[in-house]
């Protein structure tokens, strides 16, 4: 068992630029990606708009790995 | 396990991981309906275990049908018992008909009369004014009280909204946070205390002095989302999955639950797995048919003028061709130049 708060992987906001490069990189349009939506307790946090995409260090027992998600309106 | 072998857990391109994640997750789960059995009067609080627990979050309820929260205190009162006690009182939520004795209902004169039953009250550490100033914030109600007795009187229009008016009143909250109706003082090994509840209220109770903020565990997936965001919410099912098949003596590989957990929260909610959710919203309209409610799938597609392009693996086995998984997803080309020396050579 884990406490809820642990279970909060650090969210990073992407530059615009970057998450171009990311895109290419999955060879999928940013509004394929995994959603966020706008209201999230974490996006908000970050200040993140509609349009943004925000990357989610993610740590479980199969290993680090960085997760995207793409910040929708809600 | 973790970062031992790195090469083993990667997956090849165009495995269908899917398909694994539910054979590996569904044959345990067979296994579990034989095997579990109901733990009445064993444990003090009911939490849902097993195979039904594991449908519950598939399903994605609005609620669980045991919310259940740990809530662990600052460590410097853990602990003291005493001060664990204090805390336990501000948690645990009191109504008014948990501390009655009698009470009678006058509709014509739209009063109530409430007789307070004194050692509930000692024991809930509340004087009778103290229930009577929370009554007096009930819309439309003047309260008298006296020692024990307390009378209310309501004014509402007509007979049935003071009968409701009436149930109100009786369950209206006194202390305590609402939506927990019980909590219990629990100790672990090392001394220190903490405090299990029946009920989910994650905002409410990070308000009490002395608990410790961020050491709180509540089972209800959709309040962490509320709370935490989707990504704890994601997090807490691909765990709950996770640790209810292991309290039962299953080993999951954690990315199986973990998979489920992403397509449930793919959207930025959480969605369930089966009609209403995840295989109900498919984009294809033979997936969607070759699931469940065939008609009505393809009568709306032929109304609306839907278009399938084929892409998915359902769809592709229903008109007979190969599914683009594993080496059905790669197509080969050839280049006209190329083609010319192929055909010299013969």
């Amino acid at each position: 068992m884990a406490y809820n708060y642990e279970l909060i992987p650090e969210h990073e906001l992407v530059s615009a630029s970057e998450a171009a490069k990311i895109a290419k990189k999955f060879r999928t349009p940013l509004e394929k990606f995994p959603k966020i939506l706008e209201s999230d307790p974490q996006a908000k946090k970050l200040g993140a708009s509609a349009g943004r995409l925000i990357a989610i260090h993610r740590e479980d027992p199969t290993g680090k790995y960085v997760y995207y998600r793409y910040v929708v309106k809600s | 396990m973790a970062g031992k072998d790195k090469v083993s857990l990667n997956v090849a391109p165009g495995e269908a991981v899917g398909v694994v994640a539910a054979q590996s997750i569904g044959e345990p789960g067979t296994q579990m309906i034989l095997r579990s059995f109901h733990a009445a009067g064993i444990s003090s609080l009911i939490t849902t275990k097993g195979l039904p627990r594991i449908i519950e979050i598939v399903d994605a309820r609005k609620r669980p049908k045991f919310p259940m929260m740990y809530v662990t205190l600052q460590s410097s009162i853990a602990k003291k018992y005493e001060n664990v006690r204090a805390v336990w009182r501000e948690i645990e939520e009191v109504k008014v008909s948990s501390v009655l004795k009698s009470f009678s209902e006058d509709l014509r004169a739209q009063t109530m009369t409430l007789e307070l039953d004194k050692e509930k009250l000692t024991s809930y550490e509340i004087t009778p004014r103290f229930v009577a100033s929370r009554l007096e914030k009930i819309p439309g109600a003047s309260v008298s009280q006296d020692e024990n007795a307390i009378k209310v009187k309501i004014k509402r229009e007509d007979m049935k909204s003071t009968r409701t008016a009436f149930v109100d009143v009786r369950d209206a909250s006194i202390k305590g946070v609402p939506g927990i109706p019980k909590a219990l003082v629990q100790q672990e090994a090392d001394g220190r205390f903490y405090i299990t509840t029946a009920g989910s209220n994650i905002a409410g109770v990070m308000e009490i002095e002395g608990v410790d903020k961020t050491h709180v565990y509540s089972n209800d997936i959709f309040e962490v989302m509320r709370v935490y965001g989707i990504e704890a919410a994601r997090n807490l099912i691909a765990h709950e999955l996770y640790d209810t098949m292991s309290d039962e003596g299953f080993t999951v590989s954690f990315r199986h639950p973990s998979l489920v957990a992403d397509t449930m929260t793919h959207v930025g909610t959480i969605k369930s797995i089966g009609r209403h959710g995840v295989a109900g919203e498919k984009e294809s309209v033979f997936a969607r048919a070759a699931y469940e409610e065939t008609v009505k799938h393809f009568t709306n597609a032929g109304v609306f003028g839907e278009k399938d392009m084929l892409r998915g693996v359902a769809e592709n086995i229903l008109i007979g061709k190969q599914i683009s998984v594993g080496t059905g997803m790669v197509k080969l080309a050839i280049k006209k130049d190329d083609l010319k020396n192929v055909k010299a050579k013969e």
